[in-house]
C-alpha cells in the first residue's frame, strides 16, 4: 500500500482526477485505514476553509466613496454669490442695528463703499484666513480700519465679532481683539459687526460654543477627507499603471480620435442599449479617466449605477451597471448632451 | 469582441467575492472587477475566458501590491472610517466583525500562491485554470490546495481559541 498522498486526497475530493486514477483513490481510501483517515481531515479542511472564506465577504460596500464618486461642486453665476453677499451683509447690519443701542453702533461711511466691500465678497478666492494678533492689536489701537475701498468707522473700545470666514483680499479684512476666537471657516461671507463691549461678550460666548463645536466637528472629519483623497488618489494612480501596461494603440484613425475628443470628466452622457438604441437609464456625467477609459456616474447621487465607456471604432461604447452586484449589466453607445440642471 | 454581457452575467460574482476576500474592501474589488471586463471588452477571442479574467484580476491585484504602504495606509484609514460610519446591532457587529479578522489574519498567513489558489478554487476554478493562473503544474494543485486549506484552518482555529482565552481572562 502506497502512503496516503494528501494532494491526490484533495484532488479527488475535488473531483480533479481523471476517472481511473478517481477510482484507484476511492479504492484506497476505501481499504486502508490510514488513507480513509487523510480523507477524512480533508473533507473537514475543504469544508473549515471553505467556511472561513465565506467569513470574509462580510465586506460593506460604499466605505470609500462618501462623495468621491461625483464630487461635483456647483457655482453659482457671479450675480448670484454678490446678490446673496449684499443679502447677508444688509441682514447682518440690520441685525446689529436692532440689537445695539446708543450711539456706538458702527455705520458704513458710504454706500457705495459698503456695496464696494459687498462686492468684493463673493469675488474673495476662499484662501487661507489670515486674522492674526498683529492685526487684532491693530483693531484694538486704530479706531479706522481700512479694508481697501470699504471703510469702517469703529466706535473706540468696540470689540469686534466675525461670524462666517476672513479673507486675505486685500480689498476686505477682518480684524478681531485678541481673545475672541474666529472660525476659519471658507470665505463665503463676511460680516464686520460691532456692538457695545459687554454685549459683544456675550454674543461671542454665546458664538463660541456652536465654533469650537465646528472646529471639533471639522477635526473629526480629518480623517474621512484623508481617507477619501487617498482612495481617489489610488484609485488614479491604479488607473495610470493598468494605462501604463497597455499595449501602445494606433488613435490615427480620425474616427478614433473624434471619439476619445468625446470622452471628457465633466461632460454628461446618454446612454443607448447598443441593441434596441433604447435609452438605458438617466443621463450619466464623466467622473475621471481610467486609463483610456471614461468613468461615468449618475448625476443624481446616490445611485449605484456606473458605466465604463472608451473609444471603439469611431463610437463611445461601453457597459453600464445598474445594481450594485453588476445585475442588469448592458452595453451601451454614449453620446454627449448638455448636463440636466441638478 | 467576446459577448461581453454574457461574461459579465457568468462571472461577474464570482470575480468581485474574489477580490473581495483578497483585498478586504467591496469597492476596490469592484473596480478591478469592471477594469477587468473593460479589458474583455476590447479584448478578441478569449480562449479560456474564465481563467484569462481571474489571470487579469489577479495581475490587476499584482500591480496594487506593489503600492505596499500606501495600501495598507488606506485600508487602515478605510477601517477607521467603516467603524465610524457603520452602525449595525452590536451582537451582530461584533460577532462578524470578529469571525472576519479572523479569517483574513488566517488568510494573511498563508503564502501568497497558496492564497491565491485557495481563493481561486473557492470560485470554482479547476486544476488546469488554477495552473494556468499561478505558472504551476497542475499536478501540484492538489498539494497548494491541501497545504493551504491545512494552515488556514489551524491558523484561524488558533486565532479564536486565543481570541476565547483573551474574553474568559478579561471575564474573570
Amino acid at each position: 500500500m502506497p502512503l496516503p498522498d494528501e494532494g491526490l486526497i484533495h484532488a479527488w475530493l475535488d473531483g480533479q482526477l481523471p476517472p481511473d486514477e478517481a477510482a484507484r483513490v476511492e479504492q484506497l481510501v476505501a481499504t486502508d485505514a490510514a488513507w480513509g483517515a487523510v480523507a477524512a481531515e480533508a473533507r473537514g479542511l475543504i469544508a473549515a476553509s471553505s467556511r472561513i472564506l465565506s467569513a470574509l465577504d462580510h465586506v460593506p460596500a460604499g466605505i470609500v466613496p462618501k462623495g468621491w464618486a461625483a464630487p461635483v461642486t456647483r457655482r453659482l453665476p457671479w450675480w448670484t454669490r454678490a446678490a446673496a453677499a449684499v443679502v447677508l451683509v444688509a441682514g447682518g447690519s440690520a441685525l446689529v442695528l436692532l440689537r445695539t443701542p446708543g450711539p456706538e453702533v458702527v455705520v458704513p461711511v458710504s454706500r457705495e463703499a459698503d456695496a464696494a466691500g459687498a462686492a468684493a465678497i463673493p469675488s474673495a478666492p476662499q484662501s487661507t484666513p489670515q486674522t492674526t494678533a498683529q492685526t487684532a492689536r491693530q483693531a484694538a489701537t486704530n479706531p479706522v480700519i481700512s479694508a481697501g475701498k470699504a471703510q469702517r468707522q469703529l466706535v473706540p473700545k468696540a470689540t469686534v465679532g466675525v461670524t462666517g470666514g476672513v479673507s486675505s483680499d486685500s480689498t476686505t479684512s477682518a480684524l478681531v481683539p485678541s481673545g475672541l476666537a474666529v472660525a476659519p471657516a471658507p470665505a463665503a461671507a463676511l460680516q464686520a459687526v460691532v456692538v457695545p463691549e459687554a454685549q459683544a461678550k456675550g454674543v461671542a460666548a454665546a458664538d463660541q460654543a456652536p465654533r469650537l463645536q465646528q472646529s471639533e466637528q471639522a477635526r473629526q472629519g480629518a480623517v474621512p477627507v484623508m481617507a477619501q483623497r487617498t482612495s481617489v488618489e489610488m484609485r488614479r494612480d491604479m488607473a495610470m499603471a493598468a494605462a501604463a501596461k497597455e499595449p501602445a494603440r494606433n488613435f490615427a484613425a480620425p474616427t478614433a480620435i473624434d471619439a476619445r475628443a468625446r470622452l471628457t470628466p465633466g461632460r454628461c452622457y446618454e446612454l443607448r442599449e447598443s441593441r434596441t438604441s433604447a435609452i438605458a437609464g438617466a443621463v450619466m456625467r464623466g467622473d475621471r479617466m481610467q486609463g483610456d477609459t471614461l468613468l461615468l456616474v449618475p448625476v443624481r447621487i446616490p445611485s449605484p449605477a456606473r458605466a465604463w465607456v472608451m473609444a471603439s471604432d469611431g463610437a463611445v461604447r461601453g457597459v453600464l451597471t445598474t445594481e450594485p452586484e453588476g445585475r442588469g449589466m448592458v452595453l451601451v453607445t454614449a453620446s454627449v448632451v448638455a448636463c440636466p440642471a441638478p | 469582441m467576446p459577448d461581453i454581457e454574457r461574461l459579465f452575467t457568468t462571472y461577474h460574482a464570482a470575480l468581485v467575492r474574489y477580490l473581495t476576500r483578497r483585498l478586504g474592501d467591496r469597492d476596490w474589488a469592484d473596480e478591478i472587477a469592471q477594469e477587468t471586463f473593460v479589458r474583455a471588452l476590447r479584448q478578441g477571442h478569449l480562449e479560456n475566458e474564465r481563467a484569462w479574467l481571474f489571470a487579469v484580476a489577479s495581475n490587476l491585484v499584482r500591480d496594487e501590491a506593489r503600492k505596499d504602504i500606501r495600501r495598507r495606509r488606506h485600508l487602515e484609514l478605510l477601517a477607521a472610517e467603516w467603524e465610524d460610519a457603520h452602525v449595525e446591532a452590536p451582537d451582530v457587529t461584533l460577532e462578524r466583525a470578529l469571525d472576519a479578522a479572523d479569517a483574513r489574519r488566517a488568510l494573511d498567513a498563508l503564502a501568497e500562491r497558496d492564497r491565491q489558489a485557495l481563493l481561486l478554487r473557492g470560485e470554482g476554478l479547476d486544476y488546469p485554470e488554477i495552473a494556468e493562473i499561478l505558472g504551476i503544474a497542475a499536478s501540484s494543485v492538489g498539494t497548494t490546495l491541501s497545504r493551504a486549506r491545512k494552515r488556514l484552518a489551524e491558523t484561524y482555529e488558533a486565532q479564536v481559541a486565543q481570541r476565547a482565552h483573551r474574553g474568559n481572562h478579561a471575564a474573570s
